[in-house]
């Protein structure tokens, strides 16, 4: 078993922080280092669950938009969405996730807006919680504390 | 060889010196890191006396978030000098690249430090008396006589009534330009917000437009100068007060905006010192909408790295972290509002 990027990118980060920064006098080109080295951080810990992320939020879209398919095909929605767009590439590669995943978000902001124009409460009450699912995904409360460790 | 910084610093000790017309040598320029919209240095001149002339250059940015016009900034800087609005001393807006190879603008440097607006702590022990100055300053902006801004002004000149209209078209712009991805909470903030628009307030005022912690100066307990006018314009009373206000200045303690008093007392602050009373659902309104132009800001910052026109830092920091949280702030504000939750 080899070390992980994640590891590696954690050790690059510290050792830019620790052992480059100081070797810099300048306080801007310094201010950017400590930057990159915080950023490092971030990636290191994002990283490993992209994937996951990613095929669990294209999951969800794609149940959301089969439980209400009646619906949206009586608003003539797939004359113009197509889910299965860019699913030629049946690779686990993150590039090839996001992929898919920009297709499936379009579909779902055209859904969503078709719920609200049509009042449909419980399509609304369950695209929330595909909202609520990618803004988790996210990790913005993780990363915060992660900054301010990082701030000096 | 010389470094860039090394040319800058003699080009700019031979301009200064023809501007005062007396011999001046640099003794030290230092880039400011962060801000993403000039290029900003701290220069310290030295007389022929040993004297110190202590100066902030300005520079506009080849790769900018946002386009700004320098002569909005300078305008704004302009109308503030000697007020109860603490601004740096301007010295001189030069237009012309032929100097520095861009143009630029040249103020005195006022004493104080700026904090990270994602740190909790920058103003302790003094987050009360900052913060009582800090909501009653921008009370003083939103207070100003927009009758004393010239015609000819640089500072965007709009219609009274639905000046909420113009913000949002704008922005939606920056962001239809930007954008490197489809954002669904961002698209559903958007809808919100042209569907439900705020109460017109029939009485434009003076924005800052980037009103915020991290945008000022302080010692110890004292403000000391209001920075980053380039984003000024005529506006709603409330486009400032609702950015100010913003989560994401305070994400740790929501109820503490800016990190400094807390949300009742600061909207009491700016109501007392402008006389104006809030709408609550056009400060709503005003909120959601900042978050928006947040997104904006960030989907720019990101489109800038993506393409290679600007690998500051900065901009894949913005893009990650700022974005994701205001995106949040959206979920946030929206299920207060949203009646089928």
């Amino acid at each position: 078993m080899k070390p992980s990027i994640d590891q590696s990118l954690i050790v690059l980060a510290q050792e830019l922080s620790e052992r480059v920064a100081p070797l810099i006098d300048n306080e801007y080109e310094l201010s950017r280092l400590k930057a990159w080295s915080a950023l490092l951080l971030i990636a290191s810990s994002i990283n490993d669950d992209s994937a996951d992320y990613l095929l669990t939020e294209n999951k969800k879209i794609e149940n959301l938009i089969e439980k209400y398919r009646i619906f949206l095909q009586e608003n003539k929605f797939f004359k113009i969405y197509n889910l299965n767009l860019n699913k030629e590439d049946t690779s686990i590669k993150i590039s090839s996730l996001k992929k898919i995943n920009e297709n499936l978000r379009t579909c779902f902001t055209a859904a969503h807006t078709l719920f609200e124009e049509e009042e449909n409460i419980q399509a609304l009450k369950d695209s929330w919680e595909v909202l609520s699912t990618m803004q988790m995904n996210q990790g913005v409360n993780r990363l915060v504390p992660l900054l301010q460790v990082n701030k000096d | 060889m010389q470094t860039f910084q090394e040319d800058l610093a003699d080009k700019f000790a031979v301009y200064f010196t023809g501007l005062r017309k007396q011999p001046l040598g640099c003794k030290s320029i230092q880039r400011i890191f962060g801000g993403a919209s000039r290029e900003t240095y701290r220069i310290i001149l030295e007389e022929d006396d040993g004297g110190e002339v202590n100066l902030i250059l300005r520079m506009i940015q080849e790769s900018s978030l946002i386009d700004t016009n320098q002569e909005v900034e300078y305008e704004a800087y302009s109308l503030f000098q000697n007020t109860n609005v603490p601004v740096p001393e301007l010295i001189k807006m030069e237009q012309s690249s032929k100097y520095l190879g861009k143009p630029f603008i040249i103020m005195s440097e006022i004493e104080g430090q700026a904090a990270s607006p994602f740190d909790k702590e920058s103003y302790k022990p003094y987050q009360e008396e900052i913060g009582v100055q800090f909501w009653t300053i921008l009370a003083n902006i939103t207070n100003f006589d927009i009758s004393k801004i010239n015609s000819d002004s640089h500072i965007s000149m709009i219609q009274e009534d639905q000046n909420w209209k113009q913000q949002l078209d704008y922005w939606v712009k920056v962001i239809r330009e930007d954008s490197i991805g489809v954002e669904p909470i961002l698209e559903m903030a958007i809808r919100y917000l042209y569907k439900n628009n705020p109460k017109d307030s029939h009485q434009l005022v003076l924005v800052h437009g980037d009103y915020r912690s991290g945008n000022f100066l302080f010692k110890e307990n004292i403000i000391t100068g209001i920075l980053d006018w380039e984003m000024t314009h005529l506006g709603d009373p409330l486009e400032d007060l609702a950015w100010a206000l913003s989560s994401i200045w305070c994400w740790e303690e929501k109820n503490r905006p800016a990190y400094l008093v807390e949300r009742n007392s600061a909207l009491d602050i700016w109501e007392d010192a402008t006389g104006l009373t809030i709408d609550e659902d056009s400060l709503f309104w005003w909120e959601l909408f900042s978050c928006v132009k947040g997104l904006a800001i960030w989907i720019s910052a990101g489109h800038e790295f993506q393409s290679g026109r600007n690998i500051d830092p900065i901009n894949l920091f913005s893009a990650w972290m700022p974005g994701d949280i205001h995106s949040q702030a959206i979920l946030d504000l929206m299920e207060t509002r949203v009646s089928y939750l």
